[in-house]
C-alpha cells in the first residue's frame, strides 16, 4: 500500500486531477482537498470491491458519493474511516494519511450506514458515552439536540425513537466534535419523504457551519438537491468526479422542435442545418443541443431570442411549431449516460 | 484508555446491567449460601460418589472458612456468568454496529478494548464484593438460625480466609471474563459466540473429564473453577498458573483480532 508523507498536516493541494477531462478544470491548482485518495482498492479474497479509485474532494463543499447499490461506496467511506484497511492504494483526509486514521478521526464526524446507538441508553446518555470515549465536550449536548430537535426526548431510550430521530441523533453524535469533515452514509434511508426533506434542510444548514460534508446516496434526486460536487463510482471505479453544476451543464439540456404536421419535420430539419445546427429526430419531433445553441449564440444575444429567431424563420416559411420547449437534464438522466458509457 | 474506561463505565451503569448481571451475581451467592447452610451435616457422607466438595458440615462451618464459604461456592458459577457478560458485551458491540462509532471516537484499538476489559473488571469486582458481603450477612442470620459457631469468623484467620475467597473469585472471574471477550471478539456474532463457549465450559468439559482423568489439569473451565474453591496447595497453584497463561493466550489472540480485522459489519 503506498502512504502519503505523515509529516503532511496541512490540507493537501494538487494540480492534477486524472481521467476524467471535467475535473482537470474542476478543482484549480490551489483548491485545498479534504479528501484525496490515489489507487485506492479493497479487496475480499478474489472479490474486488474498491478499484483505483482516485477520490478529490474540496474543502467545504458538500460531496455526493453516488453508485447503485454495491457499487463500493460504504467500503470506501470506511476506508477513509480507518474501519477497513485499503488493500492498495493510500490517501489522505483533512490533510492526514489514511494509514493514521488517529491523526484526523478527531476532526470527523460521520454516520456510516444506519444510526448505531445502545437501545437501553437515552439519547442524552448515548450522546455522553460518545463524547467521553472521544474526550469531546459534553456540554454540546443540549445544543445539539436542539439543532435536531430532539430536545423533548432527549431523556427518551433510544429503543423509543422512530427511524427519523434516529438518524437526527446519529447527526447529532457526528457534530460533537465540531468536524472539520462530516461523512453521512445514507442519511436518508428509511425515512419518509417529510423525514428526507426535513434531512435535506438539516444536512444544507450543517454545510453553512463550514465542514465538509460527504453524503453517500443512491437517491439522486436529493444528491442534485442537496450536492455541489459528485463522485460518482460504479463497481468500485470512479466514473465521474467534479461539480454538479458542471455535470448538469455539460449535455443533455435540450431544445425540442415539433410541427403541426410530422411530414414538415424534413423542411424544419434543413431550416435548422441551415442555420449551422446539429439536431436529432426523435419520433415526430427534432432535438437540438442546447450547449450547441448556447456556443452558437455567443454573437447573437440570448438563448431566448435565438429561440424567437427559430420560431420566426419557421413561420416564414409556413412551419406550424406546436413544440418549442427546453428540457433540462437531471441528474439521473446524466447518472445514466455515465453509466452506460461505463459499461461499454 | 481512560475515556474508554469511563466511557464502558457509562454504558454499564443502567438498570437492566445492575439489577440484570449485578443481581444475578448476588441472587447466585445468596442461594449459595442458603443452600450451604441449610443443607450442611453433622458428618460428612458416607456415600463415596458423593464429590467431598459438594459437601459442607457443620465444623467447616464454624471453622475460619465458614464465613464465606457459600460465596466460594458460588464462585465458579458467578465466573461462567462473568464470562456471558464480557462475551454478550463484545458481541453486543458488533450487533448494534456501535464498534463503528467507538472506533471512529477512539481509532486506538488498544487502548479502546483495554478500556473497555477493565471496566468490566472493575464492575465485576465490585459486583463480587457486594455479593460476598452480602453473602456473609446471609451466612451470619442462617449460623445463629443453625446454631453454628460463628466465634472463628471475624478473627484475623477468617477474614483472611474471606479476602482470599473474595480474590480467587475475582481471578476465576477475570479468566473467565477475558476469555469470554476474546472469543466475542474472534466470532462477533452473540448467539455463536455463547454456543460455543457455553458448550465447551459446560458439556464439552466435562463429558471430556469422564473419559480424561488429567481433565482437571489442562481444561480452561476446570482450572477456572479450581481457583475458585481453592482446592489444595498443590491444585491451586498450578490452576493458578495455568489460568493465567490460558487467560493471556486468549487475549493475546482476542487483542490482534481486534486490532487488525476490518470492521465490515
Amino acid at each position: 500500500m503506498t502512504t502519503e508523507n505523515p509529516a503532511t498536516r496541512s490540507q493537501r493541494r494538487i494540480p492534477d486531477l486524472g481521467r476524467h477531462p471535467a475535473q482537470a478544470s474542476a478543482i484549480s491548482d490551489g483548491d485545498v482537498l479534504a479528501v484525496h485518495t490515489r489507487g485506492l482498492t479493497k479487496r475480499y479474497g478474489p472479490r474486488t470491491v474498491v478499484e483505483n479509485l482516485d477520490i478529490d474532494i474540496p474543502a467545504g463543499v458538500v460531496a455526493g458519493l453516488v453508485g447503485p447499490n454495491g457499487a463500493g461506496k460504504t467500503t470506501t467511506l470506511r476506508m477513509l474511516l480507518g474501519l477497513v484497511r485499503p488493500s492498495a492504494g493510500g490517501g489522505t483526509v483533512l490533510g492526514a494519511p489514511l494509514t493514521s486514521p488517529a491523526q484526523y478521526l478527531g476532526r470527523v464526524g460521520a454516520l456510516i450506514e444506519s444510526p448505531a446507538f445502545y437501545p437501553n441508553l437515552s439519547g442524552t446518555r448515548n450522546l455522553m458515552v460518545q463524547a467521553t470515549l472521544g474526550g469531546l465536550n459534553p456540554a454540546r449536548i443540549p445544543a445539539l439536540l436542539e439543532r435536531v430537535d430532539l430536545a423533548g426526548r432527549a431523556q427518551d431510550l433510544y429503543r423509543t425513537y422512530s427511524l427519523g430521530m434516529k438518524q437526527r441523533l446519529a447527526i447529532a453524535a457526528a457534530l460533537l466534535g465540531e468536524p472539520a469533515l462530516l461523512i453521512l452514509d445514507e442519511p436518508t434511508n428509511g425515512l419518509d419523504p417529510a423525514g428526507i426533506r426535513d434531512m435535506r434542510g438539516l444536512v444544507r444548514s450543517l454545510a453553512d457551519d463550514g465542514p465538509t460534508v460527504v453524503i453517500s446516496s443512491h437517491l439522486l434526486s436529493e444528491v442534485q438537491q442537496a450536492c455541489d460536487w459528485l463522485v460518482m463510482i460504479k463497481d468500485g471505479r470512479s466514473v465521474f468526479q467534479g461539480s454538479t453544476a458542471q455535470l448538469l451543464a455539460s449535455g443533455g439540456d435540450e431544445l425540442v422542435l415539433g410541427c403541426q404536421h410530422p411530414a414538415d419535420l424534413p423542411r424544419l430539419s434543413d431550416l435548422l442545418t441551415r442555420r449551422g445546427l446539429h439536431w436529432a429526430r426523435d419520433g415526430s419531433r427534432l432535438r437540438v443541443s442546447l450547449l450547441q445553441l448556447q456556443a452558437e449564440l455567443e454573437q447573437a444575444g440570448g438563448l431566448s431570442d435565438q429561440i424567437a429567431e427559430i420560431n420566426k424563420a419557421a413561420m416564414a416559411e409556413d412551419l406550424i411549431l406546436i413544440e418549442l420547449t427546453t428540457t433540462h437534464a437531471s441528474l439521473e438522466d446524466q447518472y445514466e449516460t455515465l453509466m452506460a458509457a461505463d459499461a461499454r | 484508555m481512560i475515556r474508554s474506561l469511563r466511557a464502558e463505565l457509562l454504558k454499564l451503569r443502567r438498570p437492566s446491567i445492575i439489577y440484570g448481571a449485578g443481581g444475578s451475581a448476588v441472587a447466585l451467592a445468596l442461594l449459595a449460601t442458603i443452600v450451604t447452610f441449610t443443607t450442611a451435616k453433622a458428618r460428612p457422607p458416607q456415600v463415596l460418589r458423593v464429590a467431598a466438595s459438594l459437601t459442607t458440615t457443620l465444623a467447616q462451618l464454624a471453622g475460619s472458612g465458614g464465613l464465606s464459604r457459600g460465596f466460594s461456592i458460588a464462585a465458579g458459577v458467578l465466573g461462567l456468568l462473568v464470562f456471558v457478560l464480557f462475551m454478550t458485551s463484545v458481541t453486543t458491540e458488533y450487533g448494534l454496529g456501535t464498534i463503528r462509532v467507538m472506533l471512529i471516537r477512539q481509532p486506538a484499538r488498544s487502548r479502546l478494548l483495554a478500556g473497555k476489559l477493565l471496566a468490566l473488571v472493575c464492575c465485576v469486582a465490585a459486583a463480587l464484593l457486594l455479593a460476598e458481603v452480602l453473602s456473609i450477612g446471609a451466612a451470619v442470620a442462617l449460623a445463629h438460625a443453625r446454631g453454628i459457631s460463628t466465634a472463628a469468623w471475624f478473627t484475623g484467620p477468617g477474614l483472611r480466609h474471606a479476602a482470599t475467597d473474595y480474590a480467587n473469585a475475582l481471578i476465576t472471574a477475570t479468566c473467565y471474563g477475558v476469555t469470554g471477550a476474546a472469543i466475542g471478539v474472534l466470532v462477533r456474532s452473540t448467539p455463536l459466540a455463547l454456543g460455543l463457549g457455553i458448550a465447551w465450559l459446560g458439556p464439552v468439559e466435562h463429558i471430556l473429564q469422564l473419559s480424561w482423568s488429567n481433565a482437571a489439569k489442562w481444561l480452561p473451565g476446570l482450572l477456572f473453577n479450581a481457583i475458585a474453591t481453592g482446592g489444595t496447595a498443590s491444585s491451586y497453584q498450578r490452576a493458578l498458573i495455568f489460568s493465567i497463561v490460558f487467560s493471556l493466550v486468549a487475549l493475546a489472540i482476542g487483542a490482534a483480532s481486534f486490532l487488525r480485522r476490518d470492521v465490515s459489519t
